[in-house]
C-alpha cells in the first residue's frame, strides 16, 4: 500500500488507488461484478439476436405489405385507401441494448382513409399474457437496475464499514482531512464501478457500430456515447448517494437498509407510481372518445366555421359555379372525388386541432415524469437511454408525424383518381394496379443525435444536476457529520 | 408458547421501522386495490352503457318498423328499419364475456376483451389502436399483482433479515440462547409474527376490495379468494423460509439483507425472465405481423375474386338472390361486401385458431416453468383468477363465433335477398349468453399452478425447518 503523500490531489489519488486495490480483494464484490457482467453479456447477446431478427421480419413485412398494395387488383380508390398500407418504424442499432417502447407500441402503423394512424395496431403487449415485470431482460435495464443497486450498496458499505472496523479512526488519526479521504474513497469506488461500465460501453459501441449502416455510424456512435455517459452519471450519482448515506448513518445495517429503501423506492416503485400519477393527473383519452370528439367537431365545425354539411353545401355551389353547370350530374369531373378531397382536408384540420390537445396531454405526462425524475434519477436515465436508442415516445411521435403526412398525401392521390375518372355524381369506378403503383413508398429518416439531445434536454439536466448535487452534497455532509 | 408469541408481537409492533413498513405496505395495497377497482368499475360501466344503448337502438328500430307498418310514419332514404342492409349490416352488438372471479386483482392488459362489438360482418379486421403514451405502460400497472408478487417479498425480506442475525450483530444472541428457549423457536416465533402481520395487511386489503367490487358475485369470488389467499400464504411462507435459512448462517443483519436481496433478484427477477425466454424459444408467441399479412392476403384475394365470391354465395343459396337490383351502394354492400366477409371469416378462422393455440401453448409451458420461480407461479395464479389466462379468451371467442353464426343465420336471407324485415325478425333475434370455461379444465389449471407454487414453497419451509436445527448464537459459515 503506497504511503500517503502530503499534497491534496496526490493524497486523493493515493486513497483512490488504495481503495481500488482493497475492493479488488473483496470476494463479494468480485462475485457481484461477475453476475452483473454475465447478465449484461447475456442480455446484450439476446437483445442483438432479437434486434437482427426483428429487423429481418420488419423488412420482409414491409416488402410484402407493399406488394399487397401494388397487386390488390381492381378496386374503388376509396376502398383501396381503406385497404390502406402498412409502414414500419425503422430502428437504430442501439435498440438491441434498449428496446424501449418497442414491445408496447409495436413497430407498424396501418394507414387508411379518414383516420390518423395510432400505434399499437399490432399490439405486442397484447400477446405478452405473461408479462415479466420491469425491464424483463434488456441490457440497459440490467445496467441501470443491477448496476444502480451495486453502486448504492457499494457506497453504503464504504464509510460505515470502515467506521465499524475502526479503519476510519486510524486513517483520520494520520492527519488526512475528512473531505480528502472521502473524495479519494469515492473516486476509488467509482474507478471500480467503471470496470463493468467500460465493458458494457465496449459491447454497446461495438454492437451499435456493427449494426448501423456505414453512413449512419457517426450519428450512432454519438448517440451511444451519450447513452453511456447518462448511465455513467446515474451510477456515479447512486454511488455518491450511497457514500452520503454511509457517512451519516450509525451502522452498516442502517446504511444498507437506507440504500435498499432508496433502490426499491427509486427503481421498483417510483416508475410505476409515476406512470399511474401521469395517467391520473393528465389522462389520455381513449381512441373511442378521441374519435367521438373529432366526429363532433367535424359535424358541427369550430372557430365560427360551419360543420361538414354546411361546407358541403358551399362546396357544391362553388363547384357548380367553377364549371358553369346547373347540377352536379352535369359536372365533367367526379364530384364524389372532390367531395372526398374536401372531406379529408376538413377532417385533417379537425384532427390537427384535436391532436394538438392530445400532444399537450403527452407533454403534461412527460412533465410529471420529469418531476418524479427529480426524486428518482433512474427515470431520467432511462428516458435519455431510450431517447438515444431511438426507442422513446418522441421518436415514435416523429415517425407518426411523417406517416400521417404520407397518409394524407396518398389519400389525396386516391381522391384525385375518383375526381378524374368519373363524371357527375357517379361513385363506382375501379382503379387498377397501375394506379396503385403511382403511390410511392414512405421514405423516412430517423432524426439525428442533435434532435434526440434536444428532446432529452430536461432529463439530461436533471441527471447532471443529480450527479453534481449528490457528489458535492455527500462531501459537504460528510465534512459536517462524519465522525469516526 | 402463547406468551412468548405475544411478547414477540409486542416487540415487533413497538419497533417504529416495523410499523412504518406495515403502514407503507397497507398504503400500497390500498392504492393498488383502488386502481384495480377503478378499472373494473370503468369496464362495467362501459359494458352496461353499451348493452343499454344496444337495447335502446333495437327497441327504437322495432318501434320505427311498427310505426311504418301501422302507417304512422314514412320510410326514409336512409336508416330504414325495414331494410336489413341499413338496420342490421352495420349494427354492432356488444358482447360481454363471463366475469372472472377476481378481476380486481389486476389492472393490466387483458388478452380477453371485456367488451366486444360484433356485427354481421367480419370482426377480424377491427383494429383497436391506443392513443396513450406507452411510456406509462412500460413498467406495468400499479395493481395487486405487482404489489403482492414483487413488493411483498421485499417487505418480508426486510422484516425477516435480522430475526437472529440482528442479535448476533448486537452480541445479544448468546444471552438470548441462554434464556431457556431455543434460538430455533425464537426465530420461528419472530417469523410467525412477521408472517401474520404481512398476511393480515394484504389479505384484509384484498378482502375489502373483493367484498366491495364483487358484492353481486360473492358466490364465485369468495372461494377463489380463499384459494388465492392459500397461494398468498404459501408464497409469503416461501420468502420467510428463505429469510430463516439465511439467518441460520448470517453473522450480521447487513450480510443477511444482501444475501436475501441477491436471492430476490434471482427468484423474482432473473428466474421469471429466463423462464420467459426459454418458453418463448420453445413456444413462440403468435406472430402478429404474419397474422396481418395473412389477413391482407385474404382480403386482396377475395377482392380480386369478388364476382366469383358473389356468384358462389348466390349459387349456394339461390333463395337469397336479391329481389330488386338496388342502387350502386346496395349492390356493393349486399351482393359484394356481405358474401366477401363470410368468405373472409371462413378463410381466416384457421389462422385465428392457430394464433390462439400458440398463446395457449405458451401459457401452458409458462405454468410448468413456474416450478422454478414461486414469483412466476404466484403471478400466474393471481392473473388467472383475475381473468388474464388465454384459455378464457379462447372460450369467449368460441362463444362469440357461435353467436355470430346464429346472428348471421337469422338475418342472412333477408339481408342477402333485400327482402323487408318484419317485427318477428326483430322479436326473435338471437341474444348472446356468455359461457364460462369447463370447470374441470379451469380448476385443473389452477391446481397445476398451485402445485408449482406449493412445491418450492414447502421445499423452502422444509429446508428452513431442517437447517434451523443448526442455529447457533454465532452463526455458521
Amino acid at each position: 500500500v503506497p504511503a500517503i503523500p502530503s499534497e491534496r490531489p496526490g493524497v486523493i489519488a493515493t486513497i483512490a488507488r488504495r481503495e481500488i486495490s482493497l475492493q479488488f480483494r473483496d470476494g463479494r464484490l468480485r462475485l457481484a461484478f461477475l453476475v452483473l457482467i454475465a447478465a449484461l453479456a447475456t442480455a446484450c447477446v439476446s437483445g442483438w439476436m432479437q434486434f437482427k431478427q426483428a429487423a429481418r421480419e420488419q423488412q420482409a413485412f414491409e416488402q410484402r405489405a407493399r406488394d399487397q398494395w401494388l397487386t390488390q387488383g381492381e378496386r374503388h380508390p376509396h376502398r383501396a385507401a381503406h385497404f390502406g398500407s402498412y409502414v414500419t418504424k425503422p430502428e437504430l442499432s442501439l435498440a438491441f441494448f434498449e428496446p424501449g417502447l418497442r414491445s408496447f407500441a409495436g413497430q407498424t402503423l396501418w394507414l387508411e382513409a379518414h383516420d390518423r394512424p395510432a400505434f399499437a395496431n399490432v399490439r405486442a403487449d397484447d400477446d405478452q399474457t405473461l408479462t415479466l415485470g420491469p425491464g424483463a431482460a434488456s441490457g440497459a435495464a440490467i445496467l441501470q437496475l443491477l448496476g444502480g443497486l451495486l453502486a448504492l450498496c457499494t457506497g453504503a458499505l464504504s464509510v460505515a464499514g470502515d467506521r465499524e472496523s475502526g479503519v476510519l479512526r486510524q486513517v483520520l488519526a494520520q492527519g488526512v482531512g475528512v473531505r480528502t479521504w472521502l473524495a479519494g474513497k469515492t473516486l476509488g469506488l467509482a474507478g471500480i464501478l467503471a470496470i463493468p461500465l467500460a465493458l458494457a460501453g465496449i459491447g454497446v459501441l461495438a454492437g451499435a457500430l456493427i449494426g448501423a449502416p456505414t453512413w449512419a455510424r457517426g450519428d450512432v456512435a454519438a448517440r451511444a456515447s451519450l447513452l453511456l455517459l447518462s448511465n455513467a452519471l446515474l451510477v456515479w450519482a447512486l454511488l455518491a448517494a450511497g457514500v452520503a448515506i454511509s457517512s451519516i448513518t450509525n451502522s452498516v445495517r442502517a446504511a444498507l437498509t437506507a440504500a435498499l429503501a432508496i433502490w426499491i423506492g427509486g427503481f421498483v416503485l417510483a416508475p410505476r407510481a409515476t406512470a399511474m400519477l401521469a395517467e391520473w393527473i393528465a389522462p389520455t383519452p381513449s381512441l373511442a372518445d378521441y374519435r367521438l370528439r373529432t366526429a363532433k367537431l367535424f359535424r358541427e365545425g369550430f372557430d365560427a366555421r360551419g360543420g361538414y354539411d354546411a361546407q358541403l353545401k358551399a362546396l357544391q355551389e362553388s363547384t357548380l359555379r367553377h364549371y358553369g353547370v346547373e347540377t352536379l350530374a352535369e359536372l365533367p369531373v367526379g364530384f364524389s372525388g372532390i367531395r372526398m378531397k374536401h372531406m379529408d382536408a376538413w377532417s385533417a384540420e379537425v384532427d390537427d386541432r384535436e391532436f394538438a390537445i392530445l400532444a399537450q396531454t403527452y407533454e403534461r405526462q412527460f412533465a410529471i415524469r420529469m418531476v418524479a425524475a427529480a426524486l428518482a434519477p433512474f427515470i431520467a436515465a432511462r428516458q435519455i437511454t431510450q431517447g438515444m436508442a431511438g426507442t422513446d415516445w418522441s421518436h415514435y411521435q416523429h415517425f407518426l408525424g411523417a406517416a400521417e403526412r404520407y397518409r394524407r398525401q396518398f389519400g389525396r392521390q386516391m381522391n384525385d383518381l375518383i375526381e378524374h375518372r368519373v363524371a357527375g355524381e357517379t361513385w363506382e369506378m375501379d382503379g387498377t394496379n397501375a394506379d396503385w403503383a403511382t403511390v410511392k413508398p414512405l421514405r423516412y429518416s430517423i432524426p439525428d443525435v442533435r434532435w434526440a439531445l434536444r428532446e432529452q434536454a430536461i432529463p439530461a439536466l436533471i441527471l447532471l444536476a443529480w450527479a453534481l448535487a449528490v457528489a458535492f452534497g455527500s462531501l459537504w455532509l460528510a465534512s459536517r457529520r462524519l465522525e469516526p | 408458547m402463547k406468551l412468548r408469541l405475544k411478547n414477540e408481537w409486542r416487540l415487533f409492533i413497538r419497533a417504529p421501522a416495523s410499523v412504518l413498513l406495515l403502514g407503507v405496505l397497507a398504503i400500497l395495497t390500498m392504492v393498488a386495490a383502488g386502481n384495480g377497482t377503478q378499472r373494473l368499475l370503468q369496464e362495467r360501466i362501459t359494458a352496461r352503457q353499451a348493452l343499454a344503448e344496444d337495447r335502446e337502438s333495437f327497441a327504437a328500430k322495432r318501434k320505427a318498423l311498427e310505426d311504418l307498418e301501422a302507417g304512422r310514419a314514412q320510410e326514409g332514404q336512409v336508416g330504414s328499419p325495414r331494410k336489413a342492409h341499413q338496420a342490421i349490416l352495420s349494427a354492432r352488438r356488444p358482447l360481454v364475456p363471463n366475469p372472472a372471479e377476481l378481476p380486481v386483482l389486476s389492472s393490466g392488459t387483458r388478452p380477453t376483451p371485456e367488451l366486444l362489438a360484433v356485427s354481421i360482418l367480419t370482426r377480424h379486421v377491427d383494429q383497436q389502436p391506443r392513443l396513450d403514451d406507452p411510456s406509462n405502460r412500460l413498467d406495468g400497472p400499479f395493481d395487486l399483482v405487482f404489489v403482492v408478487t414483487w413488493l411483498l417479498p421485499l417487505f418480508a425480506l426486510v422484516l425477516g433479515c435480522d430475526v437472529i442475525s440482528g442479535d448476533r450483530e448486537r452480541g445479544s444472541a448468546t444471552l438470548l440462547a441462554s434464556q431457556g428457549t431455543s434460538l430455533r423457536r425464537i426465530m420461528a416465533k419472530r417469523l410467525l409474527v412477521r408472517f401474520w402481520s404481512l398476511f393480515a395487511v394484504v389479505a384484509t386489503g384484498s378482502l375489502v376490495v373483493v367484498l366491495i367490487s364483487e358484492r353481486t358475485n360473492l358466490g364465485n369470488a369468495l372461494p377463489a379468494l380463499a384459494l388465492w389467499m392459500t397461494g398468498l400464504a404459501v408464497y409469503l411462507g416461501f420468502w420467510l423460509a428463505l429469510a430463516a435459512l439465511v439467518n441460520v448462517h448470517a453473522r450480521s443483519a447487513a450480510s443477511a439483507a444482501l444475501a436475501l436481496l441477491g436471492i430476490w433478484i434471482a427468484v423474482a427477477v432473473a428466474s421469471p425472465a429466463l423462464s420467459g425466454s426459454v418458453v418463448q424459444a420453445l413456444a413462440p408467441p403468435p406472430d402478429r405481423l404474419q397474422g396481418v399479412l395473412a389477413l391482407r392476403d385474404i382480403d386482396a384475394d377475395l377482392n380480386r375474386r369478388r364476382r366469383e365470391v358473389t356468384n358462389e354465395y348466390y349459387s349456394r343459396s339461390p333463395q337469397n338472390r336479391p329481389i330488386a337490383a338496388g342502387d350502386e351502394f346496395e349492390h356493393y354492400f349486399v351482393t359484394e361486401l356481405y358474401p366477401r366477409h363470410l368468405a373472409f371469416d371462413r378463410a381466416y378462422a384457421p389462422i385465428a385458431a392457430r394464433m390462439d393455440e400458440a398463446r395457449t401453448r405458451q401459457a401452458r409451458l409458462m405454468r410448468v416453468a413456474g416450478v422454478f420461480s414461486p414469483t412466476l407461479s404466484f403471478r400466474l395464479l393471481t392473473e388467472d383468477l383475475a381473468g388474464l389466462a388465454p384459455e378464457r379468451r379462447v372460450t369467449f371467442f368460441e362463444a362469440v363465433d357461435s353467436y355470430q353464426d346464429r346472428w348471421r343465420d337469422h338475418f342472412d336471407h333477408k339481408l342477402a335477398s333485400m327482402r323487408p324485415l318484419t317485427l318477428s325478425d326483430y322479436d326473435s333475434k338471437p341474444d348472446f349468453h356468455p359461457v364460462g370455461e369447463r370447470a374441470l379444465s379451469r380448476w385443473g389449471r389452477i391446481a397445476l399452478i398451485l402445485a408449482t407454487l406449493l412445491l418450492p414453497g414447502f421445499a423452502a419451509i422444509g429446508a428452513a425447518l431442517r437447517r434451523s436445527r443448526r442455529l447457533a448464537p454465532f452463526g455458521t459459515p
